[in-house]
C-alpha cells in the first residue's frame, strides 16, 4: 500500500524558509548600523565577507529550524517515503533554496536604514507559499491567483520537495527551482555587495 | 612609508551630499608621529573628513594622500597602514573583551603564536586583563573605548583616527584616554588624526590644531598660535547682588589689568563674592573665528549699558556700578578698535549672566 502522499511538510518548509530570512535581515541591519562594520571596511580584509559569513551562518540556523519542523512533522504524523537519494536532493533544495533568499534577505537589510525597516522588508517573502502550493494546489485557485502562482519561486521548490518527499518524479520542477535560486542568489549577493561598498 | 612624506597631505578637499555643500576646499598637512587635531562643532564636517581619509566614503574632489599612499588608486595600501577608532564603539557585544581582540587578529592574519602575544600584551597595555574574559556589553564607556583603541592597535598602524575618542567620557576616563593617545604617540611613534568638539582635548592633545566651521578651515596652527589670534583675556567679578563684570585684559598684561581692576573695586567700596582671571583658551578663539560670538566675552560690551539700567543694579548697594560706568565710554569703543586704548583695562563690561 502507498504511503498517504504528504501535502503540507513541503509548504512548512518554505515558510520555514520565508520566516528565517527576516533574522537573517535584522541580524545584518544591526551590525550595518553598528560601528563594526565601518572598522572592516577600513581595514585591508575582503569586502564583503561580513556579509558572506552572515549568510553562511543564517544556513547553518535554517538547517536547524528545518530539521525541527521535519521532526514536529514526523511526531505528528508524517510518514515520509523518501529514500536516501531523495532525502539528499530534499537536502540539497533546501540549501540551494534558503542560500538564495538569504543573499536576499541581506541585500533587502542593507537596503534599509533601519533595522526596523530591515526586518519588515522580507514579510512579503512569507506570504509567497501561500500564494503558491504550499497549503493547496495551485489548479485550485481562481484564474489570475493560478496564474501567479505558477510563476513564482517558491511553487516549483515546494512541488519539488513534495515529489522527493513523496518518491515520484520531479518533472520540471527541479529545473524550475534551480533557475529560480540562481537568479536570486546572484541577484541578491550583487545587490547586497553594491549596497555594501557604497 | 618614506619618512619626510607626511602622514596625511590633503589639498582641495570637497564633499557634497546632494546640494548640501560639507567640505568646500579643505587643505591639511599632518606629519609623521605628531597630534593633529580637527576641532569644530557639531556638523562642520569633521566625521565625514575622517570617513573621506579612512577610505569609509568617497570625496567629489581633491589630491589626497594618506600613509604615502594615493588614496583613489590605492585604498587597500591605506587601509593597511591606518586604524580607526570612530565616534560609536566598533567592538562586538556578544564577544568578551579578549575574544574582540583575537577577532581582529584572525581577520589580519596574525599567526597563531604571535596572535596569543599580542592579545596578551594590548590586554595589559590598555588594561583591560581584569575584564578580558567578561562580555563587552556589561563593559563601562570608558572601557569600551579601550577596547576599540587595543583593537586598532592590533593591526599596528602607522596612522590612527580617533574620530571623538572620549565624547560621552566621565573626566577621569578621559583623562586615562588622553595619557592612551600620547603613550602612543611618545612610545610607538604613529600618527594620531583626533577630532573633537572640546577645546580642551585639543589643548591637552594637539601638536597642531585646524578649526572646522561650515565645511572650510578658519584657522590652524599650534594651540599657543591659535590663543594668541585672540589678544588679552579678561578679568570675571561677580558682586554680591548677582551683578558681575568683565573687563578685558590688554597687551599690558594680567597683573597691570588686575591691579588697576582691583583699585577701582576698592575705590568704590564694592562687595566682591568672587573674582577669577580668564587667560585666553581654545574656546575663545573658536567662538571668535567660527562666527558663533554670542558667548564670546568681547562682544559682551553690549551688555554693559544693558546692566545700568537694569531694575535691578540702581536699588542694590552695587557702588561700584557707579564709577566704574565712567569707563563706558571706552568700552563702547574697544570692541571695534582693539588696539586704540593705551588704558590697562580696555573694555570695561558687565553682564547679567550668572553661568560665567
Amino acid at each position: 500500500m502507498p504511503p498517504t502522499p504528504a501535502t503540507s511538510p513541503p509548504g512548512i518548509l518554505a515558510t520555514t524558509i520565508a520566516g528565517a530570512a527576516q533574522g537573517t535581515a535584522i541580524s545584518v541591519a544591526m551590525d550595518m548600523t553598528g560601528g563594526i562594520v565601518a572598522r572592516f571596511k577600513t581595514m585591508a580584509i575582503a569586502r564583503v565577507s561580513v556579509l558572506t559569513g552572515h549568510v553562511l551562518g543564517a544556513l547553518v540556523q535554517n538547517f536547524l529550524a528545518l530539521a525541527a519542523a521535519l521532526v514536529a512533522a514526523v511526531v505528528i504524523g508524517f510518514r515520509p517515503a523518501a529514500t536516501v537519494a531523495d532525502w539528499l536532493g530534499v537536502i540539497g533544495v533546501l540549501a540551494m533554496f534558503t542560500f538564495a533568499i538569504t543573499w536576499l534577505s541581506a541585500a533587502l537589510a542593507m537596503s534599509a536604514k533601519s533595522v526596523a525597516t530591515a526586518s519588515n522588508l522580507p514579510m512579503p517573502l512569507l506570504m509567497l507559499p501561500f500564494l503558491g502550493s504550499g497549503v493547496v494546489p495551485t489548479a485550485s485557485l481562481p484564474a489570475p491567483l493560478r496564474w501567479f502562482a505558477n510563476h513564482q519561486p517558491f511553487t516549483p521548490v515546494i512541488e519539488t520537495l513534495r515529489a522527493l518527499l513523496n518518491d515520484q518524479s520531479v518533472g520540471t520542477n527541479l529545473t524550475k527551482a534551480v533557475v529560480w535560486s540562481v537568479v536570486i542568489a546572484l541577484g541578491g549577493y550583487l545587490w547586497a555587495r553594491k549596497l555594501y561598498n557604497r | 612609508m618614506l619618512n619626510k612624506e607626511p602622514a596625511i597631505a590633503v589639498t582641495g578637499l570637497r564633499k557634497s551630499y546632494g546640494p548640501h555643500l560639507v567640505l568646500d576646499g579643505i587643505d591639511l598637512t599632518v606629519p609623521q608621529g605628531t597630534i593633529f587635531s580637527l576641532l569644530g562643532p557639531n556638523g562642520a564636517g569633521k566625521t565625514t573628513t575622517v570617513q573621506i581619509l579612512s577610505t569609509l566614503l568617497k570625496a567629489d574632489a581633491g589630491q589626497i594622500r594618506v600613509a604615502g599612499h594615493d588614496l583613489a588608486a590605492e585604498p587597500d595600501a591605506v587601509r593597511a597602514a591606518i586604524g580607526v577608532t570612530g565616534q560609536f564603539s566598533a567592538v562586538d557585544d556578544l564577544l568578551t573583551g579578549e575574544e574582540n581582540l583575537r577577532l581582529m587578529a584572525d581577520l589580519l592574519h596574525v599567526g597563531r603564536g604571535r596572535r596569543r602575544q599580542t592579545v596578551h600584551a594590548l590586554l595589559e597595555r590598555f588594561d583591560l586583563a581584569d575584564v578580558a574574559r567578561e562580555l563587552v556589553a556589561a563593559y563601562s564607556g570608558g572601557l569600551r573605548r579601550r577596547l576599540d583603541l587595543a583593537m586598532t592597535m592590533v593591526g599596528e598602524p602607522r596612522l590612527i583616527f580617533l574620530d571623538e575618542p572620549t565624547a560621552g567620557l566621565d573626566p577621569r576616563s578621559r583623562r586615562d584616554l588622553w595619557q592612551t593617545v600620547r603613550g602612543l604617540v611618545e612610545n610607538d611613534g604613529v600618527t594620531v588624526f583626533l577630532t573633537t568638539q572640546y577645546l580642551e582635548e585639543a589643548d591637552q592633545l594637539a601638536d597642531r590644531v585646524a578649526l572646522l566651521s561650515r565645511g572650510a578651515l578658519v584657522a590652524e596652527g599650534t594651540p599657543d598660535q591659535l590663543k594668541r589670534l585672540i589678544p588679552g583675556g579678561h578679568i570675571s567679578v561677580r558682586f554680591a547682588d548677582e551683578t558681575a563684570l568683565t573687563v578685558r585684559i590688554t597687551d599690558a598684561g594680567v597683573v597691570e589689568s588686575l591691579r588697576s581692576v582691583l583699585e577701582q573695586l576698592d575705590a568704590c567700596e564694592a562687595e566682591v563674592a568672587g573674582l577669577s582671571v580668564h587667560t585666553p583658551d581654545l574656546d575663545d578663539v573658536f567662538l571668535a573665528l567660527t562666527g558663533d560670538a554670542s558667548a564670546a566675552p568681547t562682544t559682551a560690551g553690549i551688555g554693559f549699558l544693558t546692566s545700568l539700567t537694569s531694575p535691578t543694579s540702581p536699588t542694590s548697594p552695587a557702588a561700584p556700578t557707579t564709577p566704574i560706568s565712567q569707563a563706558a565710554p571706552t568700552s563702547l569703543t574697544a570692541p571695534t578698535s582693539p588696539t586704540a586704548p593705551t588704558s590697562p583695562t580696555a573694555a570695561v563690561t558687565t553682564t547679567k549672566d550668572p553661568a560665567r
